[in-house]
């Protein structure tokens, strides 16, 4: 949660004795990261308090005025176009020679025909806020001709302070005040929360009650009598607003003047709203409607905690007030609450409302028990302060008893044991008494006590990086570390086994890229429809709160994001595209978490070649795609590859133009020509070649080490052989039958040309095939060799009606 | 090596099938002294025009090798198949011998006619690429395993326990507001971090653990200049008797160097996680300034890099290590911004965006 902090209101609870550089340095390296430094506002030379004195419409223009400006002893005509200006106002005035904080110089000016002597300014032009919706008013007390400067003060430092979910306490001017004195050695100055309390007891005025004690161990009120609502004066609202809180009026705005600088919510109810002058904290019904302060009508559910008059709800507890007890102009006595609420009810209550403020952010950070009668008293003051009116005697303090704060052993050893530091322990003990803790030596050891706003640290671990954060991290050196350590057996088998699967995933990227594929990575989720276009028998993991319908489901198969790759380039005038993506789908299982398995998949658009002076060019076919595809399956050492026709109705695949690929006879992907339906639905215009793959196949089948076979020591015999078979005949069949009675002595099989036309037989074509026969024990006798040869040919004439080609 | 290229001979041979058997001892003679001849004469040759006539009076119809194989009907029938067979190694190696002459002849020319333009373009093979989020996947994990770190992955749909309640992220707890999260049901997420795996080997092993994990990671945020919903992480783990943080230190000074060279200084900032503590921010250097201050660095000298710190003690809890018997240190470190620091991609969209125009460096 990041706070705003004007610096000159800092400087009221600490000395900072460093530059404004120093400051932010110091407080990065102690954990508080600073988003920005910003100034806010100016030193106003040339700027004064003026009254409105009178107002009239320009002459030639409808949305101007035309003001006569009392500035001090002498009045100006200045020309207004902010709809909000009236006579009577006391208004910021640039005067002619002035310069805007954002450089832009004030100058006479003719407007529309009529002269204007200077400008009536808004927030925004004055840089102390973003407010440019009108110009800003001041206090009307304020006297005609007085320096701006006078009233709003000069430029103010605001920084921007991102304070981590684990140290409320510093969501505070005075928390901050304790860190920066921690690191200065200073002291820091906390305000009083004693109120002087002349009027009538408070309980004679109100009572409170907790029917829900947990989730409230404490509520304090106070009540402030014959107080008159009305804006704050200037320098509350400009300490406020600073701070980055709009000024709403003199009560609530010390509320949050008090949140600011000790860090308690408040809240001021008009107690002559409350039904029986009195406040019941309770769960809410089922189904309970409630309006908060904001004007929504909210239901609520008895998982949130309510704040009650004796009739009706006047109140999310800690997190929002109700429109119907709020402050309003005619509010005389105010009931001030400053309660403990449970974190995590808190948390509900804003979670079941949608709805963060600046209170259930501290709240459900935890809140320091000890905090309320003083937040209380110190508001109740001020109140009586800028707002007039008596603080009734005493305090209602309905509260669980808080136990002692917890006592933590700290030893040494372990300190520097975790830190790898050499501190003693006069060294840990200083660092921790000025973060405030109570520290006590305990033979070799130290006995803490943790101040009640310290509420993030209850272990020792906890104390440890505290002793860190004040010796600084900076300081501690850095160390090597261990060797890693001689690893058990079962160790080395577990590493070997993670290698062999990360092996295979990076030869298939390596393979693929020396194939002159290109590596994408797509996101994991998409529109769901995209994955029952691909593969429409599978269901989707669906996500429950997703960004967007595009967003929503877990891809099924990578094909439907490659395709995205291809069409998002293939619009940009990419021609020629090859990539490839490896990654993981994700499939739906009954019970338990989704299956995760890897997949290739590889998409091929355009010519075969990149362009070449020298020759036509020529499409990516096919032959090409099986190739590459049987290739890469080699690469990766499995045995027995092979790609049989893939007859199963798979949308995504043209069902003429593609193969399902087989290693050792187990399936392992499926690749062809991307059909027109899927084409069309991508919008893509151009024929896409594609590939699927199962990783999961492959690692399992992978070896991760080919074996070398020595060369043959017998020369080889190659005979050729021509044949004309029926159009039907395979290439795979004529494989199968060479092989089936060649045997052993068959070393390699070559399809080397298919010829179709003149001299051959209509619906046959003409398979020539090299072949090369070996003996790894002897020198093969060409007559050997020709019964061999003798005997293929038999088999094809035989089996398939083949002719030999003569 | 079974070549691919010379179909256009072996169709020529296709149509001499089948072969007749002759005889004759100074057939065998012949045959030898036929093949050194050509051989000879084909080694002088420095045209592709004078090939194919060696070519033709060698091996064509009535060529020399061709005349003898015809007539080897003639020789005795114990000769002719050892006639047969050096006749075919001759004319295997004067085949060859063509081949190699003629590849050698064009060697160097664009065409068989014309002279040599060296500045004409050549053909190059098809240059792929790794994305770059694996080439900073296979660095970073390169350098840790010399660090003695196994890279492990672990599930990105994960349980709810694992992604929070292991990790000391109850529900109901703020810290649940630093990582938006996509939910599947309510005990389903989208991994948010890949701390969940530290978890999860903590539960399959005792220490020694030293484990990276690179992985994909998810944040339900709307997309913005510098927030993308999937990013890349490598989470990392250590746990033993007596790890530091002095340790954590040198460790992460070891990798920035290992990444981005021996001057990368490293500095820790004090910063809140639930699963560690002492928990830190840690910096590098700025690698593209050296510190200086530059448009990189915001001026600053120093680059985010991501959080670390000593696990807390409540995560050893929840796997049943001691913790008074072990400690160990976590970090996690974005891919996407170090693929970023490290390749100069000035945008985290760019990496699943997969403009190819990008993609494929040259």
């Amino acid at each position: 949660m990041v706070i705003k902090v004007p610096l000159s209101w800092l400087r009221a609870y600490c000395d900072i004795p460093w530059s404004v550089e120093e400051l932010v340095e110091r407080l990065v390296m102690t954990g508080l990261e600073v988003d920005a430094v910003e100034t806010v506002g100016s030193d106003f030379e040339g700027f004064v308090a003026g009254r409105v004195e009178r107002l009239e419409r320009h002459p030639n223009a409808d949305r101007l005025s035309l003001c006569t400006v009392d500035v001090g002893g002498e009045s100006l005509q200045i020309i207004c176009g902010a709809p909000n200006v009236a006579a009577g106002q006391m208004v910021p005035v640039a005067r002619v020679g002035a310069a805007l904080p954002d450089g832009m110089a004030i100058r006479r000016a003719r407007i529309r025909g009529v002269e204007s002597f200077g400008m009536i300014c808004s927030e925004a032009e004055l840089n102390l806020s973003d407010d440019h919706d009108g110009i800003m008013v001041l206090d009307g007390a304020t006297e005609p001709g007085r320096p701006l400067k006078d009233v709003l003060g000069g430029p103010e430092t605001v920084l921007s302070i991102d304070v981590g979910t684990n140290r409320p306490d510093c969501l505070s001017l005075v928390g901050l005040a304790r860190e920066i004195t921690a690191l200065s050695g200073g002291e820091t100055r906390i305000p009083s929360g004693a109120a002087a309390d002349s009027g009538p007891p408070v309980e004679s005025l109100a009572g409170v009650r907790v029917d829900a004690p947990d989730d409230c161990p404490r509520f304090v009120g106070r009540v402030i009598t014959g107080v008159r609502i009305g804006p704050s004066p200037d320098w509350l609202k400009r300490r406020i607003e600073a701070a980055g809180i709009r000024s709403i009026s003199n009560v609530v705005d010390v509320t949050n003047y008090v949140m600011l600088e000790l860090g308690q919510p408040l809240h001021a109810y008009d107690l002559d709203r409350l039904a029986g002058q009195g406040i019941v904290v309770r769960r809410a019904r089922a189904e309970e409607a409630f309006t908060t302060l904001d004007g929504v009508e909210r239901t609520l559910g008895p998982d949130v905690l309510m704040i009650a008059d004796h009739e009706r709800s006047i109140g999310v507890g800690g997190v929002m007030g109700g429109l119907n007890t709020e402050i309003t102009e005619d509010t005389e006595r105010v009931f001030l609450e400053g309660a403990c609420f449970d974190a995590v009810r808190v948390r509900r209550g804003s979670k079941a409302l949608q709805l963060q403020t600046d209170a259930s952010r501290r709240f459900e950070r935890g809140m320091d028990p000890e905090l309320q009668g003083e937040a209380v008293g110190r508001a109740a003051g001020m109140i009586a302060e800028v707002a007039g009116g008596v603080v009734a005697e005493g305090m209602i303090d309905v509260r669980t008893p808080a136990g002692p704060g917890p006592e933590i052993r700290l030893r040494p050893d372990r300190v520097n044991g975790l830190l790898g530091t050499g501190l003693d322990l006069d060294e840990i003990a200083t660092f921790l008494r000025r973060l405030r803790f109570g520290v006590r030596p305990a033979g070799t050891d130290l006995e803490v006590s943790v101040p009640s706003f310290r509420r993030d640290v209850h272990r020792e671990v906890d104390l440890i990086e505290e002793v860190a954060r004040l010796y600084g991290y900076d300081r501690i050196e850095p160390a090597a570390s261990a060797p890693p350590r001689e690893e058990s057996v079962e160790a080395r088998e577990r590493e070997k086994d993670l290698r062999g699967r990360q092996d295979v995933r990076r030869r298939l990227r390596d393979t693929m890229t020396g194939f002159g594929f290109t590596e994408v990575i797509t996101h994991s989720l998409l529109h769901p429809d995209l994955n029952r276009l691909i593969d429409p028998s599978r269901p989707s993991v669906m996500i429950d709160n997703p960004l967007s319908p595009e967003l929503s489901a877990m891809r099924t198969s990578l094909a439907a994001v490659v395709l995205n790759v291809v069409r998002w380039n293939a619009n940009r005038k990419v021609r020629d595209i090859r990539i490839f993506e490896a990654g993981r789908v994700y499939w739906p299982k009954n019970g338990g978490l989704p299956d995760e398995p890897e997949q290739l998949c590889f998409a091929v658009t355009g010519q075969r070649h990149d362009p070449h002076w020298d020759g036509p060019p020529q499409a990516f076919d096919f032959f090409d795609l099986k190739g590459l595809a049987e290739a890469l399956h080699g690469r990766l050492g499995l045995d027995r590859v092979e790609t049989v026709p893939y007859d199963n109705d798979d949308p995504l695949f043209d069902a003429d133009r593609t193969g399902e690929l087989r290693a050792d006879g187990v399936r392992t992907g499926r690749f062809g020509a991307v059909s027109y339906q899927v084409l069309d639905r991508y919008e893509i215009r151009e024929p896409v070649w594609m590939g699927v793959i199962d990783c999961g196949v492959l690692f399992g089948k992978a070896s991760e080490r080919r074996n070398y076979h020595a060369p043959a020591k017998y020369p080889a015999v190659e005979r050729d052989l021509a044949i004309v078979v029926p159009e039907e005949v395979s290439h795979r069949d004529i494989l199968e039958e060479i092989r089936a009675c060649s045997g052993d002595l068959l070393e390699a099989v070559e399809l080397f040309d298919v010829y179709r036309g003149e001299q051959i037989a209509a619906h046959c074509k003409s398979m020539a095939y090299a072949m090369r026969f070996r003996s790894g024990e002897r020198t093969l006798t060409d007559a050997e060799v020709t019964k061999l040869q003798d005997k293929v040919l038999r088999r094809l004439v035989g089996r398939y009606r083949a002719e030999l080609r003569s | 090596m079974f070549a691919a290229g010379c179909g256009a001979s072996r169709l020529a041979a296709a149509s001499s099938f089948p072969m007749k058997d002759r005889t004759g001892p100074s057939m065998l003679q012949e045959a030898e002294a036929i093949e050194t001849r050509a051989l000879e004469e084909i080694g002088r040759a420095d045209d592709p025009s004078d090939l194919e006539d060696i070519r033709i009076r060698y091996m064509g119809k009535n060529g020399d090798l061709t005349r003898i194989l015809r007539s080897v009907g003639k020789a005795a029938p114990e000769d002719r198949p050892r006639i047969g067979q050096r006749v075919n190694q001759a004319k295997q190696a004067i085949g060859e011998a063509l081949e190699a002459r003629r590849a050698a002849c064009e060697t160097g020319r664009e065409s068989a006619s014309g002279p040599l333009d060296v500045t004409l373009p050549g053909r190059r093979p098809p240059l792929g690429s790794k994305h770059p989020l694996t080439l900073i996947r296979e660095e970073v994990s390169e350098i840790f395993r010399d660090m003695g770190f196994s890279v492990v992955d672990g599930p990105e749909v994960e349980w709810d326990y694992y992604n929070f309640e292991a990790l000391n992220i109850p529900r109901d707890h703020p810290a649940r507001d630093m990582q938006d999260t996509f939910y599947l049901g309510s005990d389903i997420v989208l991994r948010t971090h890949t701390s969940p795996v530290q978890v999860r080997v903590m539960e399959q092993q005792q220490p020694p653990v030293r484990v990276i994990v690179p992985g994909r990671t998810y944040r339900n945020e709307n997309p913005d200049a510098t927030h993308a919903f999937t990013f890349h992480q490598c989470e990392g783990l250590y746990v033993d008797k007596g790890v530091t943080m002095a340790q954590l230190k040198g460790d992460m000074t070891y990798f920035a160097q290992r990444l981005f060279g021996g001057k990368v200084k490293v500095r820790f900032l004090p910063d809140f996680f639930p699963f560690t503590e002492p928990s830190v921010q840690y910096d590098f250097s700025c690698v593209a300034c050296g510190g200086g201050g530059c448009r990189i660095c915001k001026n600053t000298g120093w680059l985010e890099i991501s959080g670390a710190g000593m696990v807390d003690p409540a995560v050893f809890g929840f796997v049943d290590y001691d913790p008074e018997l072990y400690t160990g240190y976590a970090f996690g470190m974005g891919l996407d911004r170090l693929a970023m620091f490290k390749y100069g991609i000035e945008s985290i969209h760019m990496f699943l965006e997969n403009d190819l125009r990008l993609l494929e460096r040259p």
